[in-house]
């Protein structure tokens, strides 16, 4: 198939283009594990209540591990529990989240927390809070009437 | 030249029953337009804070309504009485098993979708469009977005037989390039479509119905998106058979490429379906692994749209360039900015441009955390289907409708059909540039209004939505223009005939391989890629499923 | 429509156009990647 000279040299721009795309966002995720959250951990989404760590929500502080808070929390319609959270400028959290009733979103605005919570899965994310503020954490999932009002708060003090 | 033989061919009409059977389509699509808009006007209303619904209604109720009859009712029975017109059009009038087919699938798909309306409006479906497990829906709802499925599947089956038909009585001849295009979307809706068959039949309908307690969620969303993204590829298509085999006869050149047309056309059927991943990339349950393998798939999908780009600009400069223009880009003058049937897809084509990139950033791997869920996607959406798709549909409808009511589209009509889509454009790149920049702040979609607890940034949203309200009162302006020049057509414009355009192919451009129009290769290859990309994911889905989710009805 | 091509048609404008839209793109993306890099 005969194809135009341009034709080609855009194509060849155009694909590498993509290529590049590919390159940064797959060397940050396999090399520097900046992976989009995806924890393979299960849970029954009917005794989220009794079953560790959604026995105990909240902002816990951990040794000998690659972070140092476990922040865990448990949405169910319309509230996340904990309300509020403060966590110290400069720490490593990581993010434990599970829902007791249907699909919720967990995203602090402003910032690249932000995953879906599914019955029966727990969602994992970790990142190093290097800013200071007040970041409101919202479903942006669909999960019933009163949706828009099912917030917390993330608190990054110095 | 035109000789008398091509003019001969340009008055080729659709025969009468066939444009029954596309205009039937049409108009529902158009009804569900006045329906979903004025919804989509009530949704921006009541974000900026400024409104609230009379008579109980709930936010998500329209926004159920607006959704589903907007991005499915309205685009399907569009996309179906174009495909209609162009296979009658383009390889011969249908046979009457071909359109009783046509007109099953029609009927089925409208007891479907007013079964499936019905419920929505009870109050008992307020699921989105989306319709995420463990909502649980009324299960009419679900039976009628079968209905809807299964209908598709007869009418396409109809407008398939045409093609089958054609090849047999032409051996080793190339297809009509409508016809195939219309051919690769439907085998790209069914192998897709079968997806959510199987979530609603299988998963859905049994457990709405109380038949089994408990639905795999992470499973159906699986299922809903194996579906979803070339769903979007569904809606793009007819739009791309506009700009490939219309436009150059609208505005007076030649199909650049039909090879290229074709072989991008291919490209779409193997890259648009196994990419679901990129719409749950922050989803638990799914690898990375998984998700980046089907990252690099959606990227694939690019490469025909910049084929694309490439053949549209040649087509426009090979035209401009007949016509004197001289320069660099002097050929761009001399394009025919006063024809409606140009100008309005043409801004389609221009609105793919911001939409494209987003899209890119959309489905960059954990970049997706950025803006997943934010209305910065109802932003992009809005530029690829309510504006990419939407006016091209426009533009189309403005010399289709005529030539099936046997119509002309006056000058009047015309210069209106201009300033619908200068509207058009105006309201939108208001709306969706303030939901592309509020999106990045954190707003979320799918949101009734709310202050989020007093949120200091929150209210920075507000001034945002309130632009939102604006875009959106300028959009359903628009869309009164557009009902009020599609029932011109329709009833009221002088009689006449009117062109159905069909571009000819390029006196330079090669013969078309024959191996484009080998089914059973590029099948093959479209199934491959499908087991590759989604056998060991679903596999692990399945054998490591946590206990399943009863239904819950919250709204 | 197998005729001999003469010369390729003069596509200068069309190979600016595209390479103005390929620029888009990637100065948008890395637009939207320097953010994602910039928050936590």
């Amino acid at each position: 198939m005969h194809i135009h000279k341009y034709e080609k040299w855009w194509l060849t721009f155009g694909i590498s283009s993509l290529v590049l795309f590919l390159v940064v966002v797959g060397f940050s995720a396999f090399h520097y594990g900046s992976h989009p959250p995806s924890a393979k951990v299960y849970v029954d989404p009917e005794r989220v209540d009794e079953i560790a760590p959604f026995n105990n929500p909240g902002v816990h502080k951990v040794e000998g591990k690659d972070w140092d808070y476990e922040v865990v929390f448990v949405a169910s319609a319309f509230y996340y529990n904990p309300p509020e959270i403060e966590v110290p400028l400069g720490s490593t959290v990581k993010f434990i989240a599970t829902t007791k009733d249907v699909v919720h979103g967990f995203q602090a605005a402003g910032t690249n927390i932000n995953m879906i919570l599914e019955p029966g899965y727990v969602s994992e994310y970790i990142t190093t809070v290097d800013k200071a503020g007040e970041y409101l954490i919202l479903c942006n999932e669909y999960c019933g009437v009163g949706h828009s009002s099912m917030t917390s708060m993330l608190k990054v003090v110095e | 030249m035109t000789t008398v033989a091509e003019r001969a061919k340009d008055l080729v009409k659709v025969d009468r029953r066939d444009g029954k059977l596309a205009l039937a389509h049409i108009y529902v699509a158009f009804i569900a337009l006045a329906i979903g808009g004025l919804c989509g006007l009530l949704q921006t209303l009541v974000r900026s804070g400024t409104f609230t619904l009379p008579w109980g209604i709930g936010y998500y109720q329209i926004l159920t309504v607006h959704g589903v009859l907007l991005g499915l009712v309205l685009t399907t029975y569009f996309i179906f009485g174009f495909q209609i017109a162009a296979v009658s059009r383009t390889s011969g009038t249908l046979t009457d098993k071909q359109r009783m087919l046509g007109w099953v699938g029609f009927w089925v798909m409208t007891i479907g979708t007013i079964a499936s309306a019905t419920m929505v409006l009870l109050n008992q479906a307020s699921v989105l469009y989306t319709f995420y497990a463990p909502l649980q829906a009324h299960w009419i709802f679900y039976a009628g977005l079968a209905l809807v499925i299964v209908g598709s599947w007869i009418g396409g089956a109809g407008q398939i037989g045409k093609y089958i038909e054609w090849r047999k009585a032409n051996p080793g001849q190339s297809s009509p390039l409508l016809t195939f295009m219309v051919v690769v979307n439907l085998s790209m809706w069914i192998v897709c479509s079968l997806g959510v068959a199987v979530e609603v039949l299988f998963q859905l309908l049994p457990w709405s119905l109380g038949w089994v307690d408990k639905v795999d969620v992470l499973l159906s969303r699986t299922l809903f998106w194996y579906f979803g993204h070339p769903l979007v590829y569904f809606w793009l298509l007819p739009a791309y058979m506009v700009w490939y085999v219309v436009i150059p006869k609208v505005i007076g050149g030649k199909i650049f490429s039909d090879a290229l047309a074709r072989l991008s056309f291919m490209l779409f059927l193997l890259f648009s379906i196994p990419v679901g991943f990129h719409h749950q990339l922050v989803e638990p349950g799914i690898s990375s692994f998984w998700k980046f393998l089907q990252v690099v798939l959606t990227l694939m999908v690019v490469i025909p749209s910049l084929l694309t780009a490439f053949s549209m600009f040649a087509t426009f400069e090979i035209r401009g360039r007949a016509l004197g223009g001289k320069g660099v880009l002097g050929w761009f003058k001399k394009l025919p900015w006063g024809d409606a049937r140009f100008l309005v897809p043409f801004i389609g084509m221009a609105a793919f441009i911001p939409a494209g990139a987003g899209g890119i950033i959309n489905a960059s791997h954990q970049m997706n955390q950025l803006v997943h869920n934010t209305i910065w996607v109802t932003g992009h959406f809005h530029l690829t289907v309510a504006t990419t798709v939407v006016l091209t549909f426009f533009g189309a409808a403005y010399w289709l409708i005529p030539h099936l009511t046997g119509r002309v589209l006056t000058k009047q009509m015309n210069k209106l059909a201009i300033i619908q889509a200068i509207v058009w454009a105006f309201g939108m790149s208001i709306m969706s540039g303030a939901m592309h920049i509020v999106g990045l702040f954190g707003a979320p979609r799918r949101s009734d209004f709310s202050t989020y607890g007093g949120s200091a940034q929150a209210a920075e949203w507000i001034p945002y939505q309130i632009a939102q309200a604006v875009g959106g009162t300028i959009l359903f302006i628009g869309i009164v223009l557009v009902l009020y020049i599609v029932a011109n057509l329709l009833w009221f414009a002088p009689k006449g005939e009117t062109e159905f355009p069909v571009g000819e192919i390029s006196e330079n451009a090669e013969k078309t391989p024959m191996a484009l129009e080998n089914w059973k290769i590029w099948l093959t290859i479209c199934i491959a890629l499908i087991l590759f990309a989604y056998t060991v994911p679903v596999i692990d889905m399945i054998q490591n499923a946590p206990p399943g989710s009863k239904g819950f009805k919250l709204w | 429509m197998s005729k001999k091509r003469e010369k390729e048609p003069d596509l200068k404008g069309t190979l600016y156009s595209v390479g103005v839209l390929g620029a888009f793109i990637i100065i948008t993306w890395f637009m939207a990647f320097y953010l994602f890099i910039d928050r936590f």
